[in-house]
């Protein structure tokens, strides 16, 4: 008994080191607390974080202090990013480490009023919504690639300017803006579906600078692993991850609305999977990367082109 | 008793219970829609105050902004003159918590890409500022964007105020155009809508009524619970807890549209009012429960039935109390025809103190009671008449019966003659008769029938009896006795009444029989040749007719010759079946019984009538005389 007590502390004294070489990891969503993060949430609360030895914490950004300011500015040490904005951070110089792929299919929307714009090709000429913040990338992209010459409206957020019907549809994402929109009384309104048009460009995937990825490898790796435990756990537990989502958001005194977070939570699930009734897989596509990289440099987003092992850790 | 009463009661209570029930159904119908009527007008008319007010400040706020516009134009040549305006629009509009004139960008060369003077209050005074920067670019914003798009003044939809905490602001932005129609900057005013929401809360119908306010996208603006405003939409709930009316009411109120819906929402029915704030696109809802504004109504209905049921219930006691007192006299008057039926005629009856039926049969059991004791008098002295008559008639029937000679052999000394007579009289006293006597070795006899039976008859049987006898010993002859019988009786014969008779005298010594028949049957002769009924002349009955001519006949009896003289109470005698004895069967039983002493053919014959009529009443006298010459 006694020997086996002992070697239980020699274990952990050994172990310890290790853990304690790295400091706290601080993780930024690029947003406000909401569904869009739930398995992070998860993570953190079920101790998948504390489990793999990690001490998380979750610091989301503010308006004047983006996700992507914090990677840069060493303030946060791993955030979610889109793919599309990480590849146009990777083209002004930063060097990102994509260490997890959550979402495999684009949610990015056009809603339109009932009754008008059915197809990509009614949008020629219309006066479109976009934030003004960015996000709608893509859909500059597929205006150039489609010709549509949209007249493009910037926002900055909400959906008024949609819902005052001064422009003729707007940029949404399908997990957010248009579930917005859609509890607006617009629950008919058509919905065009960038994925659907050749544009299927996956979103959030979690990244680190490529300098603290080289420090502290297995810690990125074990905490993407316990991240996608988290997402994999929401997966399984759709209705007890939206009560942690629900809490977090008290927590950081965001107004909750439950039934909006229950529908972003569901569709950000659903965009997760790469087929609809299949699991989440969490692979990073390189051939949609690829399709993303050709656009954006054809178009002129970014200057030089992308290579796929450009967004990979080492080490393998 | 009981259960007559109470089937009664029941009765009424029943008649009384749909009366009750039917009554209360109309009232309670009529009621409810009253109640709810009233109610309605007073949701409705809360609710369109309050637009009116809401209205008042939003039209006051335009006309503001729309009437300093010209100010606007008349200084665009001194940009820091804008702050001046501003100014005027928040010292002449106490609603209104700041103003901005907002240009598009360059629009003054020196001022850059950003100038928006802005005036707003803080801690109670009015303070300027310019808003724009590059951390707040104004031209994206909402209430600059949208007017500039749709080209006309708008309403933006209502927003947390940055600076200060869980305020919520309007803005109201009137775009500014030069000569040449090109916007060049935006005019606006914000509002709290603080005094909005208090406005709207305090519309309080019913103690359970909830305010709603909502935007054009159906966000709630007011809400009774505060972490739904400005974050929660009544469309999001409404698809979410599958309420489709709510959805289409949601959608009639974002269309403008006034009105009332009545749904279910949590498990609770409610009435759900309202009617839009045109200006902004906003509508303003008050939620009333069923239950709240049916509760006086409610009350007011358990109160009635409570009542009712109550006063059915003692209705009912009261009924069955009062009918079995106004009936519990009959249980004693039943008692006290049993003790009446018993015989005890002044048995007590029962105390009756009001003048009602029940009075009257108590009188008519009194009336029977004293008229059954007088009854019973009168039966009294009936019964002492009757039994005084009976014994009287019993003494006539001895004295009548003394005048019949009744010991035989009546002549025990003399052997020429047997005879023997039997009278039975129907009633007490009969008016049948015989008689005979001896008188210079002859033999006087007589047998009669008076008409009719009972006293008169007797009493002329009496006097025919001792006619005989006093005529008898004088005429000597049987014509004569009879003629002067008949004279007798046919004198002053008032009531009509005769008498038939057979009146013979027998020589003794040789047999010659002289006789004479007065209508009555004529005798049987019984000799050695067998019985056979005697040639008589029927004459005429005594006492019909006086003088008439009656003759007499002759015969001479052979020692051993019987004559048996009888009345028709012997052929006529009946049995139950209405049979007469009849004069065959009596010659028949004469002619078994030939020879014989004549007191044993009386007594075969008595008790062959006997077992002839047994059971049935004797109707006539039966007399019988035989003589037996020898």
């Amino acid at each position: 008994m006694m020997k086996r007590v002992l070697t239980a502390v020699i274990v952990s004294l050994l172990t310890m080191p290790s853990v304690a070489l790295g400091q706290k990891i601080v993780f930024t969503p690029q947003w406000t607390a909401q569904s869009q993060f739930a398995g992070y949430y998860v993570a953190q609360e079920k101790g998948f974080y504390k489990e793999a030895g990690l001490d998380v914490e979750i610091v989301h950004p503010s308006a004047s202090y983006s996700a992507t300011n914090r990677l840069i500015e060493g303030s946060s040490n791993v955030i979610t990013l889109q793919l599309m904005q990480a590849i146009a951070e990777i083209d002004k110089g930063a060097e990102l480490v994509n260490i997890l792929q959550t979402s495999q299919h684009n949610g990015l929307v056009i809603v339109s009023r009932k009754g008008s714009l059915e197809t990509f090709n009614d949008l020629k000429g219309k006066k479109v919504g976009i934030w003004q913040a960015g996000f709608g990338e893509l859909a500059l992209l597929a205006d150039k690639e489609l010709e549509l010459e949209i007249q493009w409206i910037p926002f900055i957020q909400n959906v008024n300017l949609f819902l005052s019907g001064v422009i003729d549809a707007t940029l949404a994402m399908s997990y957010n803006e248009y579930l917005q929109i859609y509890s607006s009384g617009y629950d008919n309104a058509p919905v065009l579906k960038f994925r659907e048009a050749g544009f299927d460009i996956p979103e959030d995937g979690l990244y680190v600078t490529r300098d603290y990825y080289n420090r502290f490898p297995q810690k990125m790796k074990a905490f993407a692993q316990a991240s996608r435990k988290g997402w994999e756990w929401t997966h399984a537990h759709p209705a007890e991850a939206l009560e942690i989502v629900l809490k977090v958001m008290e927590m950081e005194k965001v107004p909750t609305n439950r039934i909006h977070q229950e529908w972003m939570l569901e569709e950000v699930l659903k965009l997760q999977k790469e087929t609809p009734h299949g699991a989440a897989t969490f692979q990073f596509n390189e051939e949609k990367f690829g399709k993303a990289v050709d656009m954006m440099h054809r178009h002129g987003f970014i200057a030089v082109p992308i290579k796929p092992d450009q967004l990979k850790g080492g080490g393998k | 008793m009981g259960s007559f009463s109470l089937r009664l009661s029941l009765y009424i209570l029943s008649v009384a219970a749909v009366v009750f029930i039917a009554v209360f159904a109309i009232t309670f119908h009529s009621a409810r829609k009253n109640v709810k009527d009233e109610a309605f007008e007073l949701a409705r008319s809360g609710l369109d105050n309050t637009v009116i007010q809401i209205n008042n400040v939003l039209s006051s706020v335009e006309t503001a902004i729309n009437s300093l516009s010209w100010l606007v134009m008349e200084n665009l040549d001194d940009p820091d003159y804008m702050y001046t305006i501003t100014g005027m629009v928040l010292r002449g509009n106490p609603h209104v918590y700041g103003s901005a004139i907002a240009f598009e960008p360059y629009y003054y060369k020196e001022k850059g890409m950003f100038w928006s003077p802005f005036s707003f209050r803080q801690d109670g005074k009015i303070s300027d500022k310019q808003l724009g920067s590059v951390d707040y670019d104004y031209h994206f914003m909402d209430w600059y964007q949208i007017p500039k798009l749709l080209g006309k003044a708008y309403w933006s939809e209502p927003y947390y105020d940055e600076g200060g905490a869980d305020v919520i602001m309007s803005t109201y932005s009137c775009p500014l155009y030069d000569r040449e129609g090109k916007l060049f900057a935006v005019f606006t005013a914000d509002i709290s809508l603080q005094w909005f929401a208090y406005k709207v809360n305090s519309m309080k119908p019913y103690p359970n009524s909830q305010n709603y306010m909502i935007g054009r996208g159906g966000t709630f603006l007011v809400h009774p619970n505060r972490n739904a405003i400005l974050n929660e939409s009544i469309f999001a709930n409404a698809i979410y807890t599958g309420n489709s009316l709510l959805k289409e009411t949601a959608r009639k109120m974002t269309a403008g549209e006034s009105g009332m819906e009545e749904m279910e929402r949590n498990g609770k029915h409610t009435y759900f009012f309202y009617t839009p704030i045109p200006a902004v696109g906003w509508s303003v809802a008050v939620e009333c429960l069923r239950s709240d504004i049916l509760a006086t109504l409610d009350r007011m209905t358990i109160i009635i039935l409570v009542i009712g049921i109550l006063g059915l219930l003692l209705m009912g006691a009261l009924c069955h109390y009062t009918i079995r007192n106004l009936t519990s006299p009959l249980a004693r008057f039943a008692e006290s025809a049993r003790e009446i039926a018993g015989g005890t005629f002044d048995a007590p009856l029962p105390v009756i103190h009001g003048r009602d039926e029940m009075k009257t049969l108590h009188n008519s059991f009194e009336y029977m009671q004293h008229s059954l004791v007088n009854y019973m008098d009168e039966l009294q002295k009936t019964t002492a008449n009757k039994e005084r008559i009976e014994s009287e008639l019993r003494i006539a029937r001895d004295i009548q019966m003394g005048m019949v000679p009744k010991i035989f052999p009546p002549f025990p000394d003399r052997n020429d003659i047997d005879l023997y007579g039997v009278l039975k009289p129907a009633k007490e006293v009969g008016g049948d008769l015989y008689d005979f006597f001896i008188e210079d070795e002859k033999l006087y006899f007589i047998i009669g029938d008076v008409s009719g039976k009972g006293v008169p008859a007797s009493l002329v049987m009496s006097v025919t009896c001792r006619l005989f006898r006093t005529m008898a010993s004088h005429v000597k002859s049987p014509e004569k006795i009879v003629a002067s019988l008949n004279d007798t009786l046919a004198e002053n014969n008032e009531s009509n009444m005769f008498c038939t008779a057979f009146v013979g005298i027998l020589d003794l010594q040789t047999g010659r029989l002289e006789y004479c028949n007065a209508g009555h049957n004529a005798p049987v002769l019984m000799d050695l040749s067998g019985v056979k009924y005697m040639e008589v002349l029927p004459n005429l009955a005594l006492g019909l007719f006086e003088g008439f001519p009656y003759q007499s006949q002759s015969c001479t009896l052979e020692k051993g010759n019987t004559m048996f003289l009888y009345t028709d109470g012997v052929t006529e005698a009946e049995n139950i079946s209405k049979e007469l004895y009849s004069e065959e069967h009596l010659l028949e039983v004469l002619g078994r019984n030939n020879g014989r002493e004549s007191g044993q053919i009386t007594g075969v014959i008595v008790d062959d009538i006997e077992r002839h009529s047994l059971g049935a009443e004797q109707s006539d006298d039966i007399t019988i005389l035989c003589l037996k010459y020898r």
